[in-house]
């Protein structure tokens, strides 16, 4: 750390252009950055449902659905033109693969003695057809309720969107063919709207949510230095940080999704401290009546390894992330580590070159004139000395409570539940769930003699049965489609008798539409067949229930009669994405408190430190989860992130340990120690604590319900972590590191 | 001596083919004689973009009487929709359509307005596969694009666009019809503007002794969907007396 903070006093220049010319190159990828939040960007590619998901999607030629409720009384001539206009225009949006609609619906009945298969709606409108058409389309199951709402008042275009679409331009298009043709309200719900709502509330929230963080961290740094350099540094080196890390994922061709809205609130935050902890240092040594540049040689010798200490940790808490299974929090976790470290070698190197280029402060702080929060550190340590084993076990009372609570913490992965209540998206997925069954699917794919009448009648009943389970709109299949038509030819619903009949029917239902409109129930050999489960908007565990239930169901019901049922579908993709975040959150966890132990422990000298060391960050995780249980708040895509986040930011302990140690070498009783570390880290680690809470207060802004709920749970942290470095950790250390260790030198405690 | 001056005038003509206008390819194209009846077998195998596919064989008579055009369509193959047939007898225009489904043993008869739509469940509508490229010449505008070579025949590259207030599948057409016999055997058809199907006729056979120009294989392949279909028309026997009562329920039926 010395010959490099030197190299930065002599060759101050050469530092800066070296930054500079970083800094432009990684710079010019950031155009490249991509935004993906699609249920795909949150499973690993190979995930059996996925693969089944593509498979199916390829063989039957569908992808996601969207469904657009228009409201205002559909049985008239011009809303029924309106309709159609619609259903025209949206066919022709990029990534539609299919519209249906009352526009496009067929009309398949027995009308005067004639077998009659022709578009529900005649090119030649006229209010005279309206009766019939509404008596027709309520007669059949296959619209009434699902095209119509029962009463009318609601239209619905089913919108069946290719997997890969750019949802944000899928969603801008479908607003515009919609609010240009209907005059009523409009709701838009489904995977890909919410994903391109997702998108849309991204690109919003991202610049703003770095101003606001920007603006409270360096509140907190004129508050902490009272000078314009003191917030010009910090802020400088983390910006350089924030545009490697993005510059770097824009050229390695990383999606962003909700998840990565955090990473530069992230960066900024955590990297702010490090600058703050050197430049205090500085201005010490400065007031100590050193020279310019050996003080900032002796702030980077001397804070150099608790920052170091503390970027590691950061950096590999974040890293740890990369363990995950979810792509989005890989790749978040991959830019973080790297930004924090960016802001670490920034705060130790380009900080100091630009110290050197400046004039020394006019203004300089005396170290030795307590200020008011010095002074209240000092009062704790006192208390402290005289409490320790109190309250080591008030903490060891919190861990067993919090880790009570934390049993009952619920996973949330569901789109929905990204939005608050009132927000547009959430209340057209609430509509379209009310009037149409929701907009969510789940798919079975049969494999079978699909022409045997009796694996038809089992999938059929399986509808039926499934129908009456809370949450599920709809089921369809090529069952239903074999009803209808049976219908038409024979004037009653019912499916075939034998093989033939359901051969011949299916060649009847081609001969009178587009021979892949078939292919979207059934395959061309009859082998494989998919139902189509619609379903509303249900919460994660609602969600496992349900499919839990339908998939006892289909063992029941269609899996004697069948070769083989499977499930898939986007609903149950995140599903998936429920597991695999409570899984990665043991792996990550260990494997995050394991390296800032390592950390600690290396750096230091001294495994006892290692371990003492991560105690507040145990305290405060049990207490995130702890409260979760507790308030109900979910364990979700950004609240997973929280544990690994509070590593980052909530290493504040080294700051402590560091001071106390060198008291400690420098031959000071442990008490005195405690003192002198709390009184002058303490006060930094206030400062950062308040820098870096104010940072992730700029997350309650966000247009996303996970990360406010994230924000709030950062602000527990951060606080925590630094009232747990404030109490326990000194505790500690008063109760079991009373003597000087490190350097090699075997350790002698008296534990 | 008057023959062969027809014949060198004729042979001019070819020469100065770029001289044909569009409309005039068209109705050389119409002009193209029909045969009175026909009889045959049909073989469509139905393919999807994963190359999984279903053949079916069907057997077909039709007759043309006037203004009276008659078609029955059978099943031979697969097994579980043999039997099923179809009948259509047009009366200037005016389509009466039944179908028999062996597995419900009734006639049914079947509202029209199934020109435009999929015939026999294939990627051929009715109206692309009774046209064959020959259009009502005066109901398009046709613009000849250019001359090109095509599976080393030269052909007359042909847009055509229905005028307006004619009621078409399509809004455009092109169709690559042969210089020397004037049969199209390529035809790309266009829906609001883009490319929907395309078909390739790739073997065209004599008949009566060069009479007539029958198109024996071909295929309509879905640029969306990757589907298509492949017919190929065996045993055809062309101006043969069908009886009337081919064309009946008792002969669906039977």
């Amino acid at each position: 750390m010395e010959p490099l903070s030197r190299y930065a006093t002599k060759h101050p220049w050469v530092v800066i252009a070296f930054f500079l010319a970083i800094t432009l190159a990684l710079g010019a990828g950031l155009p490249h950055l991509r935004f993906d939040n699609s249920p795909e960007s949150f499973v690993p590619p190979d995930l059996p449902t996925k693969v089944l998901l593509d498979e199916v999607r390829d063989t039957f030629g569908g992808g996601d659905m969207a469904l657009a409720a228009l409201e205002g009384d559909v049985w008239t001539v011009p809303h029924l033109e309106a309709l159609r206009a619609i259903t025209d225009e949206l066919s022709e949006i990029d990534g539609v693969l299919q519209v249906t609609s009352l526009a496009n619906a067929k009309r398949m009945e027995e009308d005067d003695g004639f077998l009659v298969v022709e578009d529900l709606l005649p090119d030649d409108l006229t209010p005279a057809d309206l009766p019939r058409l509404r008596s027709y389309v309520e007669s059949e199951p296959l619209y009434d309720g699902r095209l119509v709402s029962r009463d009318g008042h609601y239209a619905a275009v089913i919108i069946d969107v290719d997997a890969g679409v750019d949802a944000l331009a899928f969603n801008r298009a479908v607003n515009k063919v919609l609010r240009a043709h209907w005059d009523g309200p409009v709701y838009l719900s489904g995977t890909p709207a919410l994903s391109g709502y997702i998108l849309q509330t991204l690109q919003h929230d991202l610049p703003l949510q770095m101003l606001l963080a920007v603006l409270f961290i360096g509140l907190v740094l004129f508050l902490n230095f009272r000078s314009g350099r003191g917030v010009f540094l910090p802020l400088l080196t983390v910006l350089v940080a924030l545009v490697w890390s993005l510059g770097l994922g824009g050229w390695l061709g990383f999606e962003l999704g909700s998840i990565s809205s955090i990473l530069p609130v992230v960066v900024l935050a955590v990297g702010s401290s490090f600058t703050l902890h050197v430049l205090n240092r500085f201005y010490h040594e400065l007031a100590d009546a050193r020279s310019r540049n050996e003080a900032i040689i002796l702030a980077v010798r001397e804070t150099g390894l608790g920052v170091l200490v503390s970027a590691l940790a950061a950096g590999a808490g974040l890293a740890a992330l990369y363990s995950s299974s979810i792509p989005q929090i890989k790749f978040f976790g991959v830019l973080a580590a790297f930004g924090v470290l960016v802001a670490f070698l920034a705060a130790t190197l380009l900080a100091p070159a630009l110290l050197t280029l400046m004039k020394n402060p006019r203004r300089l702080p005396d170290p030795d004139r307590p200020d008011a929060i010095s002074r209240f550190m000092a009062q704790i340590a006192q208390f402290l000395a005289r409490h320790k084993v109190a309250v080591l076990l008030t903490a060891l009372l919190f861990f067993g409570l919090m880790a009570f609570f934390a049993t009952r913490v619920q996973v949330e992965t569901s789109f929905v539940s990204y939005f608050p209540k009132s927000s547009p998206p959430r209340v057209a997925t609430e509509l379209v769930d009310r009037v149409f069954g929701g907009s969510d699917t789940l798919t079975l794919v049969v494999d079978g003699d699909l022409k045997d009448p009796k694996l038809l009648e089992a999938i059929y009943a399986f509808e039926q049965q499934a129908k009456q389970v809370d949450g599920v709109g709809s089921a369809v299949s090529i069952a239903d489609l074999l009803r209808e038509i049976n219908k038409a030819l024979t004037g009653s619903f019912g499916l075939p008798d034998s093989r033939d009949g359901v051969a011949q029917e299916l060649l009847l239902f081609q001969m009178s539409s587009d021979p892949e409109d078939l292919n979207r129930f059934i395959t061309e050999d009859a082998s494989e067949a998919q139902i189509t489960v619609q379903l509303q908007s249900l919460s994660t565990t609602r969600l496992k229930q349900v499919t839990e239930e339908l998939t006892g169901l289909a063992q029941k019901l269609i899996a004697p009669h069948a070769e083989k049922v499977r499930f898939t579908g986007t609903s149950v993709l995140l599903l998936e994405v429920m597991r695999l975040i409570i899984h990665d959150q043991y792996v990550s966890l260990a494997l995050a408190l394991v390296l800032v132990a390592f950390f600690n422990a290396l750096l230091l000298r001294s495994w006892r430190i290692g371990l003492i060391g991560i105690l507040p960050l145990v305290l405060t995780i049990a207490g995130q989860f702890g409260l979760m249980g507790l308030l109900g708040l979910p364990l979700d895509t950004a609240t997973a992130l929280i544990a690994a986040i509070a590593i980052g930011v909530g290493d504040y302990s080294v700051h402590i340990i560091v001071r106390y140690l060198e008291e400690l070498r420098h031959g000071a009783s442990p008490e005195s120690a405690a003192t002198t570390s709390l009184r002058v880290s303490g006060r930094a680690v206030f400062y950062t604590a308040l820098a870096i809470g104010g940072g992730f207060m700029a997350l309650l802004f966000s247009g996303f319900a996970p990360i406010q709920t994230f924000a709030k749970l950062m602000g527990f942290t951060v606080g925590a972590t630094a009232l747990f470095a404030l109490s326990v950790l000194p505790a500690a250390l008063l109760l079991w590191l009373r003597r000087y260790q490190g350097n090699g030198k075997k350790e002698v405690g008296n534990a | 001596m008057r023959k062969k001056m027809l014949l060198a005038v004729g042979l001019l003509l070819a020469g100065l083919a770029l001289a044909l206008s569009g409309t005039e390819v068209m109705q050389k194209v119409a002009a193209q004689p029909r045969p009175a009846t026909m009889h045959g077998k049909m073989e469509m195998r139905l393919v999807d973009k994963h190359g999984r596919e279903l053949t079916r064989v069907l057997e077909t008579w039709s007759k043309q009487e006037g203004d009276v055009e008659k078609k029955l369509i059978k099943f031979l193959a697969p097994a579980d929709v043999k039997g099923t047939s179809f009948l259509v007898i047009s009366r200037n225009g005016q389509d009466e359509m039944k179908l028999y489904l062996p597995a419900l043993k009734r006639v049914r008869r079947i509202a029209g307005g199934q020109k435009k739509g999929s015939f026999m469940g294939s990627d051929f509508s009715y109206d692309d596969i009774s046209n064959l490229g020959k259009i009502e010449v005066d109901d398009y505008e046709n613009k000849l694009l250019r001359e090109e070579e095509l599976n080393g025949a030269k052909t007359y590259v042909v847009e055509a666009r229905p005028k307006a207030g004619v009621d078409s599948s399509y809004d455009k057409q092109i169709l690559w019809v042969r210089a020397d016999d004037f049969v199209p055997v390529r035809i790309e058809f266009y829906q609001k503007g883009k490319l929907v199907k395309v078909m390739t006729l790739d073997q065209v056979q004599k008949f009566a002794g060069g009479k007539y120009l029958m198109p024996t294989h071909m295929v309509m392949e879905n640029v969306k969907s990757k589907h298509k279909t492949e017919l190929t028309m065996s045993d055809l026997e062309l101006d043969v007396d069908i009886p009337d009562s081919v064309f009946s329920e008792r002969f669906m039926k039977r």
